[in-house]
């Protein structure tokens, strides 16, 4: 400590010192005062310099208040409770908590815009929660409550609103007419606003203590510096001018939490009240002025950084009245000049609109799961996690609702509805996937639902305040929505927005196998998109940073959460936990990663992720072995990684944010940093391997990625916000939400060393071919065969497996039947038949490779560098194929389907129905719509059936003609005829034909009935070889499922009602013959049609009819028999006939 | 002729329905809503058939009542009662004619430990009456089936149909207006684990909103049908594809999409004429 205030107060040129830290080379002047201890001090000076800072001000920022008026009023106790007190103010380690205020001005701008949505901050509206005083400038309408939402009757705060947009959050407005017309009232008001800020100025010098009986309580309750002020001006130059260079030279340890610091000395505001009352301790920074122009001077130095924070924060700045004052050259000059050049064209473009995960056959079909229960099951487990996502959306805003209440129950029996290693991993994926579908939909931080009614208007220009109203109208203080889990304590595992329900998802499903899955698939994650090559468009690079982030914070988050306590271990305790997890490997090994990144160059991409993982780890973690090795690299880095401004920048401020967490082991930031490169390895035993891109020195980060990846950056737009509020009221809850900093993830194992394999000379050859390439020339020859190898597989898997399986599902059938194990051997020839085709399919493939690698190679190369190329390929693609086929075309591909066939051939019912669509053998149909529909159909026949019968309406002839030609039409010339429907109208066009006949035989012509039977006969082919088995039924149940039943207790009760007998008996024989004659009923289906008739007892006269028709039919067999080139097949059946005859003509006799 | 209802309109009609015997319920609610299309009136009919049987065909078919239905019957047939029996009495107990009949069949064909008989066989017989053993039993059975518009092998066979026949109708539509697409079929083939009737390769937008897959239903989407449907089918094709299209062809209820909130699947009666395809130049 001595030792800086030697050197501040001395007069040594602070360029040795700058020098002496740089580099450590000691210049004379310097030797003497620092002894002997150059070295030693020369890695903890920056340290030493900010504890300096620190207490040198101590005694003055105890006395902070930041409410000016607060004596003023009646605030209760509990509210004091939440006021911020000097403990908050901590220069290390910042609390999460920032207040957030930033939205002071857009809250002023509603109300130019539009008076009548005034209301909403009336206080008939909202009535304050506490007595607010009326402040002279302010309209007897306004208030003055304890919400942020400011007015302005002091002017200081006025300038902010020039022409300016400082809402918390990267997206300006300023492009649409509404904004233009509100800079252009907000410039108009200048004038006069600046000759009341400098009326104020005037009133506030002169600080007095109103008394509280006040009723002009327009008094400042605070010193306002002043810099005629100021004392030890050197003095603070030289401490200033340290500062920045540290500063601004990484040497500190916590970039973010330094500037913090400074800007709360620049915002610091104490009551001279107390100020009288407290002795102070002389020291350098012991009055407000001091304390403000040292703030004020170093922040103006550090250029370097402002050029990378958000438009918002620098809007602050501009308009802070105290750096108005004390470096006027600064903000009136620099800081607008920094802002108009800073572009906001090339933003981040607008977020992803999809909300689903997609299906992708690739990934989420049939054959990537094991059975097909697996797959039925993890159906359903997507929809459920899908339906639980969306009750949450819809409900975990709601007051009082509790996730684990609701969804408890669905996510423990989704999870674990099949303890089974494919389905975990797949939920683990799908789990995965709507994460970051929904970290790259997170919206920016003020907007939200409502986009119109006055709440939407409020919603745009403070969120936070809409909340806060929300809260107040719908949840009294003791009845906030418990979170489902964690406590207040744990405020690192703290998810923001829509991670809590993934978050809360992990916790109520309590499944470690699937903790165990989602670990892997975090890992595989993150390992995949830190050797993503596509971030050469900002967007893309934005999008992988913030997927990894979210990653990472998850793995971290399952990682860390069982060491969790909301505790602060005891020692003892702390030693034990230690002891206990010494030799704990991590799921992530982070640091192959940063050295990976550091040496290839993309650190930009890894240090993000790295931080959020870290920032989850628990105090016993950071302190472990595996850890220190971790510290001491992104310690290394911080000082040493050379990187593009932006980039630089974004990683330095997030480690500067790590390293200042509370349980940071804090004696490895003073390491030297010899020592750190040990840890680091050898620098030139760095393998370049050039096939990723180099990231590091690309423009590939802006604010707005540095505000989404380092969210607690707000907090320094939000102090200055804060102040300027304040300044504007009495007082108020500051109450907000705080911006937590997304813990993320981990890290993957190094992939396994590889071992030295013996390699052929072509190998060789091949690897220095490409060696000697450009890297894009692996990578597209690389990428053609695996695009051309995966595009055969497909066939092989869609259309050449199927084909060859239905093929051979067919053969089965006519596969002898004294063959062993026909599915054993047709498996096999399917194996054969599948390698040959694809094998074929892959040269058909290869065929192609010339002209696509010569479309996508660069131009210049050779023609024998192309032509290697392309044999390569070819190889490469042939070798996939052939490695697939090896390890699928096995003889269990086809087994089940065969096996399947199998059965279904045992049970006989492999009876083919014509006009099935899937029927592979049918030729392709052209479809007619002038044909009628087949329900069309349908319902035609069945009401022509109910008429015929109950109505006895008449059907011509020439019905049945044109019934017939539509019938046709509808069966052979539409394409959306189904089976059953097929089924159907045969049954009903039988159905027809046979009443026709027996109630109005005069309209059967001639050849009506010959005509059907051939239609019948062509739609409705018998499958000759393949006898269908009756289905076992009960005894006299069923003889044979067959449509064309003539000879039936049914169809003779219809008989029986007939008024011409004679006719409708001839028609009927008459069909029966044709029917036997076309083959579409056998004799043998005859007899026992027959045989179940006379079970039953009929009318005499009606016997005799039917055995009149039953002798036709015999006598007719009998004649087909004697024909000598009958078939022989139902020779057999002779006998039982004419002995049923006999019996059966004795029956008629009697 | 309007298919799209508003629930005022919905309601009315459901409640004059009520009040309509079984029988012609088509003809006269035409006469009372003639602006509707006669085929969303009978859509409308029919399900609310459906619903009407859901609530009640279990109550209605009790081994007991059963018993009874039968017992009336075979004395019906023995005092040679009209033909029709079973239609009769199908008005009488408030089943349909072919829900009864296939009671009747079931018990007549019940085993000896009387358990009912295997549920082939009875479809079997319900498909093809000739194959009752007991010709009245055929017969009445057959009269039921000719009278059943909702129940029964024959009206199963039209809905199905209908369904298909609109399925096949979209996609030829579709191919009309050159929107590129994979149906059923195809997604079955390539193992996807849920297939709506059309999945857009390309996506197609709809009144300024992108759709990415379409549902054919040939039926009326009422509140009851279409929450059901988004249960088993539409959320799980949102969950999967994003944004979709279903079509009622029989017509809707206004408003439904309503229930979806902020998952985004439009309602229609017909494929859209205003489709715009994406922009293929280049």
């Amino acid at each position: 400590m001595a030792l800086i205030l030697d050197l501040v107060s001395g007069d040594i040129a602070l360029f040795h010192v700058f020098t002496w830290l740089d580099i450590g080379s000691v210049h004379q002047d310097l030797k003497e005062l620092l002894k002997d201890e150059s070295e030693n001090i020369r890695y903890s000076f920056p340290q030493l310099l900010i504890a300096f800072i620190k207490e040198q001000t101590s005694s003055i920022v105890k006395l902070h208040n930041i409410h000016p008026y607060e004596l003023h009023t009646v605030a209760s106790p509990k509210r004091e409770n939440l006021l911020p007190t000097v403990n908050n103010l901590s220069l290390s380690s910042p609390s999460p908590n920032f207040k957030n205020n930033g939205s002071c001005q857009e809250t002023r701008k509603i109300r130019k815009i539009t008076p009548q949505r005034l209301d909403l901050s009336s206080d008939s509206a909202f009535p304050s929660l506490q007595q607010s005083a009326q402040t002279r400038e302010i309209p007897k309408k306004r208030r003055i409550n304890p919400t942020q939402l400011i007015e302005s009757p002091v002017t200081t705060r006025v300038p902010l609103q020039f022409g300016s947009c400082s809402r918390p959050s990267p997206p300006a407005l300023g492009h649409n007419a509404f904004n233009q017309a509100q800079e252009q009232s907000c410039h108009k008001s200048l004038d006069q606003e600046r000759a009341l800020l400098k009326e104020k100025k005037h009133q506030i010098t002169i600080p007095t203590i109103s008394d509280l009986g006040s009723t002009a309580p327009k008094n400042w309750m605070c010193v306002e510096p002043d810099i005629s002020f100021v004392t030890k001006l050197s003095q603070l130059d030289r401490l200033s001018a340290l500062c920045s260079f540290c500063l601004s030279r990484n040497l500190v340890p916590s970039l973010f939490s330094e500037i913090q610091f400074l800007i709360q000395l620049l915002v610091l505001r104490v009551s001279p009240a107390k100020l009288k009352q407290t002795h102070l301790v002389q020291s350098l920074l012991d009055s407000v002025h001091n304390c403000v122009y040292f703030s004020a001077k170093t922040l103006e130095h550090l250029e370097g950084i402002w050029c990378h924070v958000d438009q918002s924060v620098l809007q602050q700045l501009m308009h802070n009245p105290r750096l108005l004052l004390f470096c006027p050259e600064w903000t009136n000059d620099k800081l607008p000049k920094l802002i108009s050049s800073i572009t906001n064209v090339d933003r981040i473009p607008p977020h992803k609109t999809v909300a689903n995960v997609a299906f992708q056959t690739e990934t989420d079909n049939r054959f990537n799961f094991a059975s097909d229960s697996s797959f039925q099951v993890f159906r359903k487990q997507r929809d459920q996690f899908c339906e639980a996502w969306q009750i949450w959306k819809v409900n975990s805003s709601i007051p009082g609702w509790n996730m684990s209440i609701a969804l408890q129950k669905m996510i423990q029996s989704l999870v674990d509805l099949r303890r089974d290693c494919v389905n975990y991993a797949h939920l683990a994926r799908l789990f995965r996937s709507q994460l970051l579908n929904v970290a790259q939909l997170v919206k920016p931080i003020n907007e939200l639902e409502e986009p119109d009614g006055p709440l939407g208007q409020l919603q745009s220009s403070d969120p936070d305040k809409l909340r806060r109203l929300r809260d107040r109208l719908t949840n009294p203080p003791e009845s906030r929505p418990a979170r489902c889990v964690g406590t207040e304590n744990d405020i690192k595992m703290h998810f923001e927005g829509d991670q809590e329900f993934f978050r809360d998802f992990i916790l109520l499903a309590a499944s470690p196998a699937f903790n165990e899955h989602l670990k892997n698939s975090l890992v595989s994650g993150i390992e995949d998109l830190s050797s993503s090559e596509d971030c050469d468009d900002r967007a893309q690079f934005a999008e992988t940073v913030i997927a990894l982030q979210v990653m990472a914070k998850f793995l971290g988050f399952l990682h860390f959460y069982p060491h969790a306590s909301a505790d602060h271990l005891p020692e003892h305790i702390f030693h034990h936990l230690s002891r206990l997890r010494i030799s704990q490997r991590e799921p992530i090994d982070l640091v192959s990663y940063i050295k990976d990144a550091f040496y290839k160059g993309r650190l930009v991409l890894v240090i993000p992720w790295v931080v959020t993982y870290l920032t989850l780890a628990d105090p016993v973690s950071l302190c472990l072995p595996g850890f220190h090795s971790v510290l001491c690299h992104l310690i290394f880095v911080y000082r040493k990684a050379e990187l593009a401004p932006a980039n630089a920048f974004l990683i330095r401020i997030l480690l500067g944010w790590l390293f200042s967490q509370s349980n940071f082991p804090l004696p490895l930031l003073a390491k030297p940093d010899d020592d750190l490169l040990i840890e680091f390895g050898n620098l030139s035993l760095a393998t370049t391997d050039d096939q990723l891109p180099r990231l590091d020195q690309s423009r590939l980060v802006d604010s707005s990625l540095i505000h989404q990846c380092c969210p607690f950056l707000w907090s320094w737009k939000h102090l200055l916000a804060e102040f300027a509020c304040s300044d504007a009221k009495n007082s108020g809850e500051k109450a907000s939400v705080s911006r937590k900093i997304t813990p993320v993830s981990a890290e993957e194992n190094p992939s396994p060393v590889k071992a030295p394999a013996v390699k052929s000379l072509q190998k060789s050859l091949e690897e220095n071919f490409f060696h000697n390439q450009p890297s894009s020339v692996k990578r597209t020859v690389e990428f053609v065969a695996e695009r051309l190898a995966s595009n055969v597989v497909r066939d092989v898997r869609h259309q050449i497996i199927p084909r060859l399986v239905l093929h051979a599902q067919a053969t089965l059938k006519t596969w002898p039947s004294t063959a062993k194990d026909p599915v054993e051997s047709l498996c096999l020839q399917l194996c054969a038949d599948v390698r040959n085709e694809a094998a074929s399919a892959a040269t058909s493939a290869i065929a192609s490779i010339e002209s696509t690698l010569t479309a996508l190679l660069p131009n210049d190369l050779l023609p024998p560098v192309r032509r290697v190329c392309v044999s390569i390929a070819s190889k490469l693609t042939q070798g996939k194929v052939l490695d697939w086929i090896q390890l699928h075309v096995t003889k269990s591909l086809f087994k089940n389907d065969l096996e399947v066939e199998l059965a279904k051939l045992d049970k006989s019912c492999a009876r083919r129905v014509p006009g099935s669509p899937t029927a592979s053998d049918k030729p392709q149909v052209v479809h007619d719509p002038t044909t009628q529909a087949p329900s069309f159909l349908i319902d035609r026949l069945k009401t022509l059936i109910r008429q015929v019968i109950r109505d006895a309406s008449k059907v011509s002839e020439q019905d049945l003609i044109d019934l017939l030609s539509n019938c046709e039409g509808t069966l052979h010339r539409r394409v959306d005829v189904t089976p059953i429907v097929s089924k159907c109208l045969q049954q009903l066009t039988f159905d027809l034909l046979f009443i026709v006949c027996v109630f109005q035989p005069e309209s059967i012509g001639s050849q009506t009935i010959i005509a059907w039977v051939a239609f019948w006969c062509k739609t409705y082919p018998s499958v000759d070889g393949v006898e269908t088995e009756e289905p076992v039924q009960p005894p006299g149940a069923l003889i044979s499922t067959c449509v064309w039943q003539v000879l039936t207790p049914k169809q003779l009760l219809l008989l029986a009602q007939s008024t011409s007998p004679r006719e409708s008996w001839n028609h009927v024989t008459t069909l029966l013959l044709q029917l036997m004659k076309s083959g579409l009923v056998r004799y043998k289906d005859v007899q026992e049609q027959a045989i179940a008739v006379v079970r039953q007892e009929w009318p005499q006269e009606l016997l005799g009819r039917f055995a009149t028709c039953v002798r036709d039919i015999v006598d007719w067999h009998r004649n087909q028999k004697s024909e000598p080139n009958l078939s022989t097949s139902e020779s057999c059946d002779d006998d039982g006939l004419l002995s049923w005859l006999s019996w059966f003509c004795a029956q008629d006799d009697l | 002729m309007a298919r799209v209802l508003n629930q005022t309109t919905y309601n009315s009609l459901l409640d004059s329905l009520c009040k309509l015997p079984f029988r012609n319920r088509v003809q006269s609610l035409q006469k009372l809503f003639p602006e509707l299309s006669v085929d969303t009136l009978k859509c409308i009919v029919a399900q609310e058939c459906q619903k009407r049987m859901k609530g009640s065909h279990g109550r209605l078919t009790t081994s007991e009542t059963v018993e009874a239905m039968y017992k009336k019957f075979t004395n019906s047939i023995l005092m040679n009662e009209e033909p029709g029996i079973l239609l009769r009495l199908s008005d009488e107990v408030g089943l349909t004619p072919a829900l009864l009949a296939r009671s009747i069949i079931e018990r007549h064909y019940q085993r000896d430990d009387k358990s009912k008989p295997a549920k082939l066989l009875v479809s079997t017989l319900m498909k093809n009456t000739a194959l009752i053993d007991d010709r009245d039993l055929a017969f009445e059975t057959y009269l039921c089936l000719l009278e059943d518009d909702e129940y029964g092998p024959i009206a199963e066979a039209t809905k199905q149909s209908r369904g298909y026949e609109y399925e096949i109708y979209l996609r030829m539509e579709l191919e009309n207006c050159k929107v590129s697409f994979l149906h059923e079929d195809h997604l079955r083939m390539k193992g996807y684990d849920k297939t709506p009737d059309i999945k857009l390769e390309i996506p197609v937008a709809v009144d300024g909103q992108v759709i990415n897959w379409i549902e054919s239903k040939a039926l009326f989407g009422d509140e009851e049908v279409h929450r059901g449907y988004l249960k088993d089918q539409l959320y799980s094709y949102w969950n999967r594809f994003g944004p979709g299209l279903v079509i009622y062809w029989f017509g809707y209820v206004e408003d439904l999409e309503k229930i979806h909130q902020n998952r985004i699947i439009l309602i229609r009666d017909a494929l859209p004429r205003n489709m715009v395809l994406m922009d293929q130049h280049l």
